[in-house]
C-alpha cells in the first residue's frame, strides 16, 4: 500500500482522529474542566470563537505544562491549529473567574510578608509604612464621585513624597 | 526604590519645579496590599482617610459581586475591617522612624561671628511640622515621648490656613 498518498491526502482527518486520542489524557485536577473543541485556523479564532479575548488566554502549544499553576485557572481547552495541511494542538488556559486577578496579586503580597512573620519583620516594615504615610508628605486620596465629567472611573490613589 | 522594590509596587517620577521625588500607588492590588499592612497601626487623624478608603474599597468588591466577579462561596471574607487607632507606646514600633521620614527635618546652622557674638554659633535643630490644628494632642504626645518642649505656631500661608 502506498501509505505516503493516504497521509496526504487525509493528513487533517488524519490528526483529527488521533490527537484527541492524545490529549484526552484523565487530568491530574479533577476540579479543572478540560473542553475540547474543534480545529481552527488561527490562535485568533479560537479565541475569538471561546468568546475571551486574546490576552487574556495564556496558552502553550505542544509544550508540556510544569510551569502552569492549574490551581489558577478554570477552564481548559484543548483547540487544533491548521496551517495548510498541517495540524496542531494548542492548549488555552482561561483565568479563574472566581478570582480576580489583583486579588492573586494581593494574596501573593499578604503570603510574601505571613512568610517572614517569625522573624517578625512585616509588622515592623507595616508600622514604618504607616508612619510614612500619616506624615505631612504623603496623601490618601479618595475620589468623590465614581467616574469624572467625562465618563472616566475615578481611582483611588496613595502617594509618598521625598524632598531633600 | 527600596519601598517600590519591598512592595513590589509603586511608580516613582520626579516632582515637577522641585528637588523631590513622588511614589504614587495606583493600581487596586498595590493599595490593597498597603491598607491591609497599615490598617490598626494609625496613630493620627488621617485614620479618616483611611476609613473613606476602605469604604470605597469594600463598595469597589460590592459592586464587582453584583457584576459575578467576587467569590459568592465567601462574600464577606473580602470586606476590610476598619482597625481602630493605635495606642502602643511610641518606642514599641519602628511607626515614628517612618513618620519623622516623611514630617521631619534635621538642621545644622553655623553663625560667624558678627557684631553681636564674638564666638561662631553651631545650632541643631530637629523639627517635626505637621499642619491642620487636628494634630494637636498626638503631636503633644511625641513631644512628651522625646522629652521636648511643643509649640503650635501659627503661619499665615496665601490659602491662610493655620499650620502647627
Amino acid at each position: 500500500m502506498n501509505f505516503s498518498g493516504i497521509f496526504r491526502d487525509n493528513t487533517l482527518e488524519f490528526f483529527c482522529c488521533i490527537i484527541p486520542l492524545i490529549v484526552k489524557k484523565p487530568s491530574t485536577d479533577p476540579s479543572l474542566e478540560t473542553n475540547i473543541t474543534t480545529s481552527y485556523k488561527s490562535v485568533r479564532q479560537a479565541a475569538e470563537a471561546l468568546k475571551v479575548s486574546q490576552s487574556s488566554l495564556f496558552y502553550h502549544i505542544n509544550r508540556k505544562n510544569e510551569n502552569i499553576n492549574i490551581n489558577s485557572y478554570r477552564n481548559r481547552y484543548v483547540v487544533y491549529i491548521k496551517r495548510g495541511y498541517h495540524s496542531y494542538p494548542a492548549t488555552f488556559y482561561s483565568k479563574k473567574r472566581l478570582t480576580l486577578p489583583w486579588r492573586d496579586k494581593q494574596a501573593r503580597g499578604l503570603r510574601k510578608y505571613s512568610s517572614q512573620s517569625n522573624h517578625n519583620k512585616p509588622d515592623l516594615f507595616a508600622y514604618y509604612l504607616a508612619g510614612l504615610i500619616e506624615a505631612q508628605n504623603s496623601a490618601i486620596i479618595v475620589p468623590t464621585s465614581e467616574r469624572s465629567k467625562k465618563g472616566q472611573l475615578n481611582y483611588p490613589s496613595i502617594k509618598i513624597t521625598f524632598d531633600s | 526604590m527600596l519601598l517600590q522594590k519591598e512592595l513590589s509596587a509603586g511608580s516613582l517620577s520626579k516632582k515637577k519645579g522641585a528637588n523631590a521625588y513622588v511614589l504614587t500607588f495606583n493600581s487596586r492590588e498595590s493599595i490593597l496590599l498597603i491598607v491591609s499592612l497599615i490598617n490598626g497601626k494609625m496613630r493620627t487623624p488621617k485614620i479618616q482617610t483611611l476609613y473613606t478608603l476602605i469604604d470605597w474599597l469594600n463598595l469597589g468588591q460590592n459592586s464587582d459581586s453584583s457584576t459575578g466577579g467576587l467569590d459568592i462561596k465567601h462574600p464577606a471574607a473580602e470586606t476590610i475591617v476598619k482597625l481602630p487607632l493605635n495606642s502602643e507606646p511610641l518606642d514599641s514600633s519602628p511607626w515614628l522612624a517612618g513618620f519623622i521620614e516623611g514630617g521631619g527635618s534635621f538642621q545644622v546652622r553655623a553663625t560667624a561671628p558678627n557684631a553681636k557674638n564674638k564666638y561662631p554659633k553651631v545650632e541643631c535643630r530637629f523639627e517635626l511640622y505637621q499642619s491642620g490644628t487636628s494634630n494637636y494632642s498626638f503631636m503633644s504626645d511625641i513631644a512628651t515621648f522625646l522629652g521636648s518642649s511643643f509649640k503650635g505656631i501659627e503661619i499665615r500661608s496665601k490659602f491662610d490656613s493655620p499650620n502647627i
